[in-house]
């Protein structure tokens, strides 16, 4: 069967040749394709308006032999929202990108296909991005097999005693205050950002963004989770830069 | 080595250009190999000379062959009005409307997280330098309609607008001589939230 019709969101967006862009789409059943869209750079072409990031489209792709070729798309949500807000945009870009780095082609991932869908509708509904953002890292992590241990010590078994606990990329989890030592990498959080971690990897993931977090504990858990995640892909994210510079202008009123 | 070395390094540098595979670059270099002499020193006169005149603009950061350039030294020109833009090409499409008498500012790309290309690698800077004069009232932000483009003007719209500037941004919506049946959903939805009174 050379036509078949994913349902997709589009991860990432380059041009190539002349007027055409290549579209890496995260398909429901499929997993993460790459198909050429013929002639989207052209104001007035058909495949112009679904060719961008964050777009959920239904597709009528072709498969070729390196690159599929788009032949019809149906928009379903443009996530209008995304594009209207630049910090909302920049986290979508983040999760975007983690999930391109961490799916290999033609993979099938429903679950993270549901997990990305809906972590862009809270950020596009204007819910407080960090929570969602960090809920989505931890899931996604957890779909791909590196779900971090946070339930007890992953080096002595016991529960997590103490108020200073180090999360460990390395060790695949937390290390209680007595196993603290046991190794280096990562960095040493408080016993509730842990808790704050576990309520967003196995809550309900629609009222994940209804989690208050103080400031604090917020930055730990930044700071731990992106310890852990270039541990996973052994490189940084481009796309973290501009994330950065948005949320500190965020911060700081802007 | 199937040609002479003459030939094979002109299909060699001819390959390099965007567009251009060994076959198109292996019918060109035929071409010219049997041009009128005048017509190859002229092509190869002009290409030298572009790439040694042709230089950034102090004021508007577009290429040009004199500084300041065309536009930024005209005389009839609204100084008060700046559009800031992508690309030169950009610059030249607005000014085929023959409907915009102001000034341009060329960025010279878009912001484009997932390629690392944050505002620092933009001309900004010069953009900034340009408004504080005060003498300039109106910046239009008319960077390309997709995702780089919309976060490049986003962000210039938080920077531009604590300096009480009015800062605008081009409509989007139904291409001139287009059809309503065959217009993209996307499009079609900004051109009914940018509706207008007739």
């Amino acid at each position: 069967m050379s036509l078949y019709k994913p349902e997709a969101l589009v991860l990432r967006v380059r041009d190539f040749g002349e007027a055409d862009k290549i579209l890496t789409l995260l398909c429901r059943d499929e997993g993460k394709v790459q198909a050429v869209a013929k002639g989207a750079r052209r104001p007035r072409n058909r495949l112009a308006g679904v060719s961008q990031p964050f777009i959920h489209c239904r597709l009528l792709l072709f498969r070729g032999r390196s690159l599929d070729t788009v032949s019809q798309a149906e928009l379903i949500d443009a996530f209008g929202g995304l594009q209207r807000d630049l910090a909302s945009m920049a986290y979508a870009t983040y999760m975007a990108e983690l999930t391109d780095e961490l799916i290999r082609d033609n993979e099938p991932h429903p679950g993270v296909f549901l997990l990305l869908l809906a972590s862009q509708h809270l950020l596009a509904a204007g819910a407080p991005p960090e929570p969602v953002m960090h809920s989505f890292e931890l899931r996604l992590l957890d779909e791909m097999g590196y779900r971090p241990g946070l339930e007890a010590c992953v080096h002595c078994g016991g529960p997590l005693s103490g108020s200073r606990v180090r999360f460990s990329p390395n060790a695949g989890g937390v290390l209680c205050s007595n196993c603290l030592g046991e190794d280096e990498s990562g960095t040493v959080i408080s016993r509730g950002a842990v808790e704050a971690m576990r309520h967003l990897l196995t809550g309900d993931l629609t009222r994940v963004h209804l989690l208050q977090l103080e400031p604090g504990m917020a930055r730990e858990m930044t700071e731990a989770l992106r310890y852990y995640v270039a541990y996973r892909l052994d490189r940084r994210l481009k796309s973290l830069d501009f994330l950065d510079l948005v949320r500190d202008q965020s911060a700081s009123g802007a | 080595m199937y040609y002479a070395q003459p030939i094979a390094r002109l299909i060699d540098e001819l390959t390099k250009l965007p567009g251009i595979g060994p076959k198109t670059a292996q019918r060109l270099a035929f071409h010219l190999l049997f041009q009128p002499r005048e017509e190859v020193q002229a092509l190869a006169e002009s290409m030298m000379v572009a790439r040694e005149k042709v230089k950034y603009c102090s004021v508007c950061q577009n290429l040009t062959d004199k500084d300041p350039c065309a536009i930024c030294s005209a005389s009839g020109r609204d100084r008060s009005l700046i559009c800031v833009v992508e690309e030169p090409r950009d610059v030249v499409a607005l000014e085929r409307t023959r409907d915009y008498k102001g000034l341009y500012h060329v960025l010279q790309g878009a912001i484009s997280p997932m390629e690392g290309i944050g505002p620092d690698d933009l001309k900004l800077r010069e953009l900034l330098a340009r408004l504080g004069d005060g003498q300039v009232r109106e910046v239009i932000l008319a960077t390309n309609p997709n995702i780089e483009g919309e976060a490049t003007a986003m962000y210039m719209a938080r920077l531009l607008k604590p300096m009480g500037l009015r800062v605008t941004r081009l409509a989007r919506g139904l291409p001139v001589g287009g059809d309503l049946e065959y217009a993209d959903e996307v499009t079609l939805s900004k051109a009914l939230e940018g509706r207008r009174e007739i």
